[in-house]
């Protein structure tokens, strides 16, 4: 990762935030010079995408296909009414100008697939997965473990949110947590945007520290948060020796 | 013994509630724990619990006071453990038409 020089207008943007300890103007030259991958900016997407660009991050890299639809509208920030029927991915790029007009954005019509899975993680520091699909996880999954690349994986259903951090070779992967995808995933599941938005700003943070070393990231932790109930908890997560994805690294 | 068991997401659903606690009657593991429950509310609880050789689904992730427990290594409970498990959960809404080049997110 490149080190840009921060400019009068970036020191400025992020003043209170360079103040935070062990972040400074170092961190803010990390993140100026960083590529994130995020898959889907739909209710969680949206919410890392809009963190990220508020931060400074300098490069966003947004996979997600289909069109705006009304029903988007109660946790997909970055999708406003004017923009119904038009492109998810372009609508998300033009919100985030708005915020962070210093951000080069890559607005991919596509969702993660088989075959663009590898070269949209080439082009990434680091990979934010909020897909709804297992098979788009575990295809992203196996694309960063093979490229070596920090993933972030953020959920959410209902009023619960988990977020963990996958550190290739070090961490269990999406594959040694659930090895296949499960049967009962639903077309349409209840959710508040406010919860799709907890686990997004979750896993922005998560993003911010894994690519500055700030803090303790959620490495072979995986949180899970129980928002009906207020109830935050840490599970320590293992390696599966026999994971399909990551076993032999 | 008293054990608390916490469920998640699909499994709330099928039990009704996202904890109770469990009296055991006597000294017991982790997997007998879940066979017994799965016994107690039956279908279609236990076939979301339990596979037809009455393991854990590999789909679901079994914790024992936050530390994940492997499913073939038995694992003895002591009076006020917490049992929680976790079936998957996502990052969206999945139209009946969304592939990979589909819709929502």
């Amino acid at each position: 990762m490149t080190r840009p020089v921060l400019t009068q207008e970036d020191l400025q943007t992020y003043a209170w935030q360079m103040a935070v300890p062990d972040f400074g103007e170092e961190g803010q030259r990390i993140l100026k010079g960083a590529s994130v991958l995020i898959s889907r900016c739909g209710g969680l997407g949206g919410v890392v995408a809009y963190e990220l660009a508020a931060a400074g991050i300098g490069r966003l890299v947004l996979a997600h296909a289909g069109h705006v639809k009304p029903s988007d509208l109660n946790r997909q920030i970055l999708m406003t009414h004017d923009w119904i029927g038009k492109p998810r991915a372009q609508c998300a790029a033009r919100r985030l100008r708005e915020l962070n007009p210093r951000l080069e954005i890559v607005a991919v019509e596509e969702n993660v697939t088989e075959a663009n899975a590898a070269m949209l993680v080439e082009q990434s520091d680091l990979v934010i997965d909020c897909a709804p699909l297992f098979e788009e996880r575990f295809l992203m999954n196996r694309e960063a473990v093979r490229q070596n690349k920090p993933m972030i994986e953020c959920a959410m259903y209902e009023l619960e949110a988990r977020v963990t951090s996958i550190l290739p070779g070090r961490t269990p992967c999406l594959r040694c947590l659930h090895p296949h995808p499960p049967t009962q995933w639903r077309r349409r599941f209840p959710v508040f945007g406010a919860v799709s938005g907890a686990a997004g700003c979750l896993g922005a943070m998560e993003a911010i520290k894994i690519l500055t070393g700030l803090g303790e990231p959620l490495f072979g932790v995986l949180l899970v948060c129980d928002l009906r109930d207020m109830i935050f908890k840490k599970i320590r997560v293992q390696r599966d020796p026999a994971c399909q994805t990551c076993g032999g690294r | 013994m008293k054990i608390t068991v916490e469920y998640s997401a699909f499994l709330k659903q099928h039990t009704g509630r996202a904890a109770e606690t469990v009296e055991t009657g006597g000294p017991c593991t982790v997997q007998e724990l879940l066979r017994g429950l799965a016994a107690r509310y039956g279908e279609p609880f236990h076939s979301a619990l339990l596979d037809q050789n009455d393991r854990l689904r590999p789909v679901l992730l079994l914790s024992v006071n936050e530390e994940q427990v492997n499913w073939h290594q038995p694992a003895p409970l002591n009076d006020g453990d917490i049992v929680t498990i976790l079936s998957p959960i996502a990052g969206g809404v999945i139209s009946k038409k969304s592939k990979p080049h589909g819709r929502n997110g």
